[in-house]
């Protein structure tokens, strides 16, 4: 326990931005995964007496257009925040580490393709494909969170196949040839567990992604609908009453998304303050 | 018995900058590695002499040619079927912390190429890495430690250990001293005599170094753009070089007392490009003993050296002064 608290203070002094972010994501994880017990209202249960309450001690965030408990909605969606972004992640690095790590080694017309194939994709706005591509195949949950993992593949494969071409340089790769390698082994034990660096840096900033990409296709009324707890489909039915002065329905959901997605961003700046190998110098 | 290397007419180009064009790295290149022996290749960056390290032990191909490695033609093998044989041609980097995996202990290192050649069981593979340990001067507790907490020169025994566990007929070292200390070169050069004696490996051993090849080699072969200029004895080559190009390269090396100098042959003239590689003598443009013959015909390596005016020239031993 004490060295696990030693550590801890270690890595909030080495990089206190990280941690702060790190702490915020974890406060909302636990968040998500209690939400039934913290809740103090279902989330989708309509109080038809007191649609658009103004906070107060029953409701905390007060209420929405439905009369339901915006603190409580707010607390589930943390659910759908995570729940969207954490596969999108797992999709995302299956499909796109092997891809990248495969590109990087073979070279030639291999990586040519593989480039082209993630240039086609990050050339669409983002957002525009997504909402093309939802708006095509149906508005299921499952179809955001493929939609968006295929345009996080492009990412990962970028940043692993650019650190297979500098362990090729380096001539880790000859050399485990030279000790009579074969080919899956210098792929699986030589270069994929030194070629994650910059996959792992990248999570935390894509999860942010997806979290505000997600929100926005909500937000535009594609994928997740009122009345799912879900922020973005929140916001787009509490952006109708910020003029009329019920603030409340829009702007605190809003805010919850903003700081999860800024602390997300903080731990990615984070790890990759930690996995620069010119700050950690040759030491473990 | 057969040579440990043998490479005959080893041709090799790379995609130059447009279609159509190459760049020559190697253009008829012979040469022969007895068992046992050492021979040092030298020339200056951009010589070839990397490309024809890596082609002797397959982690290239040549163009044309044949690479003949203890009597079998590994010429037209594939990665694959090449595998096997890696346990008889081995290299050694010129950067021993780029080349080994810093996620893997040192142990594991040096006890991969058994594993993957698998002749030996967990047991005896332990004892084979802990006596090359020994062989190579390293204490048997770096075993569990990560090339991150080893210095240039231990992580460079680490790589030699591993190249020689297989007990190899031919290792390529392609300057595996000059990323490191003065201090510590010495000492490593001494350990490949030492390991050479004792395995009866042969060694190719690339080097720009002068004062390396005193030290190391029993043949000298110089290369200049892909060619081979002279070849022969160390001791002869050194001390009477007969192509002009070993004069320039050996009246480079620093002399031995500060203060002493030798007299040193400038080269003036422009390199050919290796995109475009003139019909004559490669050194032609650079060679002060030049004639127009030289511009005709590529000179053949004949008795060791490869120069139209060996002879005449050889008659003028006053270069040094």
């Amino acid at each position: 326990m004490n060295t696990a608290l030693r550590r801890a203070k270690a890595l909030i002094l080495s990089t206190p931005v990280g941690a702060a972010g790190l702490a915020i994501v974890l406060l909302y994880a636990l968040v998500a995964l209690f939400a039934p017990a913290l809740a103090p209202h279902p989330p989708i249960k309509a109080f038809a007496d007191s649609v658009l309450a103004a906070p107060d001690a029953q409701f905390w965030f007060g209420t929405d257009g439905n009369g339901m408990d915006v603190f409580s909605r707010i607390l589930y969606g943390a659910r759908y925040a995570f729940g969207i972004s954490i596969p999108v992640l797992a999709i995302g690095m299956v499909c796109g580490v092997p891809i990248g790590l495969i590109a990087g080694y073979r070279g030639g017309w291999v990586d040519e393709l593989a480039l082209r194939l993630m240039d086609v994709l990050r050339v669409f706005p983002s957002i525009v494909l997504a909402l093309a591509i939802v708006a095509a195949t149906g508005q299921t949950l499952a179809n955001v969170v493929i939609v968006i993992a295929i345009l996080d593949i492009a990412v990962f494969v970028r940043v692993v196949r650019a650190e297979v071409l500098t362990l090729r340089a380096s001539g880790m790769v000859d050399a485990a040839i030279n000790a009579g390698n074969p080919t899956w082994r210098i792929l699986l034990v030589h270069l994929l567990p030194n070629s994650l660096r910059g996959a792992l840096a990248q999570m935390p900033i894509r999860m942010a992604w997806a979290v505000r990409v997600s929100a926005t296709l909500a937000f535009i009324g594609v994928g997740v609908q009122v009345p799912e707890p879900e922020w973005g489909a929140m916001i787009r039915e509490g952006s109708e009453y910020v003029i009329s002065g019920e603030w409340w329905v829009a702007l605190l959901p809003g805010t919850a998304l903003v700081i999860l997605v800024i602390a997300l961003s903080m731990l990615g700046d984070g790890l990759s303050d930690l996995l620069d190998p010119r700050r950690a110098g040759r030491a473990r | 018995m057969s040579a440990a290397l043998q490479l005959d007419d080893i041709v090799r180009r790379f995609p130059g900058p447009q279609r159509g064009l190459f760049v020559h790295a190697l253009n008829g290149v012979s040469l022969t590695v007895n068992a046992g022996e050492t021979v040092a290749l030298v020339g200056e960056s951009g010589s070839g002499k990397s490309t024809l390290g890596r082609i002797a032990v397959r982690l290239d191909r040549p163009d044309e040619g044949t690479v003949t490695i203890a009597g079998r033609d590994t010429t037209r093998l594939s990665l694959a079927s090449l595998r096997p044989l890696r346990a008889m041609m081995q290299m050694v980097f010129q950067d021993p912390w780029g080349t080994l995996n810093p996620r893997r202990s040192i142990g594991a290192a040096i006890e991969e190429p058994l594993v993957l050649h698998g002749k030996l069981d967990a047991t005896a593979r332990r004892a084979t890495v802990l006596r090359m340990l020994e062989r190579v001067r390293l204490q048997p507790e770096l075993l569990t430690r990560y090339p991150a907490q080893l210095s240039g020169g231990q992580l460079q025994r680490v790589a030699i250990a591993r190249a020689l566990v297989t007990n190899p007929k031919l290792v390529v070292l392609d300057e595996p001293t000059s990323s490191l200390d003065l201090s510590v070169r010495a000492d490593i050069l001494q350990l490949l005599r030492q390991l050479q004696e004792e395995f009866g490996t042969a060694f190719l051993f690339i080097t720009h170094d002068i004062g390396t090849v005193r030290l190391i080699a029993d043949r000298i072969i110089v290369l200049y753009l892909g060619s081979i200029m002279e070849e022969g004895p160390a001791t002869s080559v050194l001390a009477s070089p007969r192509h002009p190009y070993t004069r320039a390269l050996l009246s480079a090396e620093p002399g031995t007392f500060p203060g002493q100098h030798r007299q040193r042959i400038m080269l003036d003239g422009e390199i050919p490009s290796p995109l475009n590689l003139p019909p004559g003598c490669p050194f032609a443009t650079r060679c002060q003993y030049a004639i127009p013959a030289c511009a005709n015909a590529k000179p053949q390596l004949v008795q060791g050296v490869a120069c139209i005016r060996s002879r005449e020239i050889g008659e003028q031993p006053a270069m040094r002064e």
